[in-house]
């Protein structure tokens, strides 16, 4: 009788606490009006490329004398927060509206962490290889095809803890960007987005 | 007759020594001079006033230009005609010029933030040249320290 009771309290507690778990939902990304929290989520990366692109866009920077588009790559982006962050998150963002917006052309053989598609080079040594014989030759990739990026994006996201009070934490988060000519080395357009955050000094930003 | 004379004294001092000045520089009650209408007394009761007839937001002027690459650049500007700070996200939707939605990364949610009695300004650019319309949504922004 005692087992009997027991496996039905032990039941009963599994079910309770069963309810009261909550539902995994879906994030309404269009109309997101979760919480803050305090580490950088999507919304902070969202706000920063858009303020970005804006930028980039409306300043004319990459308009070219002759008309016709610049080539551009993406240097190093430097995370110097104290989070696990993969900067593609906010320049994979920039890079699409860029090549949206049909001033500029992304290449994809030079980047910051190496070429962003790896097939560029390993078609060329699929081509110096032996196999190459198994390719119909007039579809390789011929040598001196590479296009030279002429414009360069780089920066840096870095993470700065304050002590607001007793209790709450300042963390501020500063997106840096900037567009520098390869060729000459010159930096033709920059901008620094902002993102504070106020929270408890219990939650740990990383 | 004594009581006219306090009487017009304190209309005096809530008067304060108010002066209009240029229309494009708004200097935000508490800071410019108080005047009848608004001073220590009567703000209280305009706050209340603006709260019960629910004052907000308007939007004055919409403007477009085009930039030199072809962008179309929009500019908002408004006023807040409530004595409260107010606080609203906007998401610009771009159409191309058979009315098409345009997909990109700019059509987020972006907060402003108004003082009381203050314009405001906010400008879009849209994402391509070809870019021939907007909407503009707006909603209540949340989550913003106070």
């Amino acid at each position: 009788m005692k087992t009997k009771w027991f496996t039905l309290s032990v039941a009963a507690w599994a079910f309770i606490i069963a309810g009261c778990t909550p539902p995994t939902k879906n994030i309404d990304t269009a109309n997101d009006e979760g919480k803050a929290v305090m580490e950088l989520d999507y919304r902070d990366f969202d706000q920063a490329a858009t303020e970005m692109v804006q930028s980039m866009l409306s300043s004319g920077v990459f308009k070219k004398v002759d008309g016709n588009r610049y080539v551009v790559t993406t240097a190093k982006i430097i995370n110097d927060t104290m989070q696990r962050i993969d900067t593609d998150q906010l320049t994979f963002k920039i890079e699409q509206d860029l090549i949206n917006s049909g001033q500029v052309v992304m290449t994809a053989a030079v980047g910051g962490k190496g070429a962003t598609d790896q097939m560029v080079y390993q078609m060329r040594d699929l081509r110096d290889s032996e196999k190459s014989d198994e390719f119909k030759q007039g579809t390789m990739p011929g040598k001196g095809q590479i296009i030279a990026p002429e414009l360069s994006i780089s920066g840096k996201i870095y993470q700065k803890n304050i002590r607001y009070d007793n209790n709450i934490q300042q963390v501020e988060y500063y997106f840096q960007l900037r567009v520098a000519e390869i060729a000459s080395g010159l930096s033709y357009w920059q901008k620094e987005a902002f993102i504070g955050k106020r929270g408890s000094k219990k939650v740990v930003p990383w | 007759m004594k009581k006219t004379a306090i009487a017009m004294c304190v209309v005096v001092l809530l008067a304060g020594c108010y002066q209009a000045h240029d229309e494009r520089v708004q200097v935000a009650p508490g800071v410019r001079n108080d005047s009848l209408g608004n001073n220590i007394i009567t703000r209280p009761l305009g706050g209340i006033v603006s709260f019960v007839i629910g004052e907000g937001v308007v939007v004055n002027n919409v403007k477009e230009a085009r930039t030199p690459e072809g962008f179309l650049e929009v500019q908002v500007s408004g006023f807040n005609q409530s004595m409260f700070k107010k606080r609203f996200d906007y998401k610009t939707d771009w159409l191309d010029s058979n009315g098409m939605l345009i997909d990109t990364v700019m059509s987020k949610w972006m907060t402003v933030s108004v003082t009381p009695k203050s314009t405001f300004t906010f400008k879009v650019t849209s994402p391509t040249a070809d870019s021939a319309d907007f909407r503009i949504n707006t909603r209540i922004a949340r989550n913003l320290d106070k």
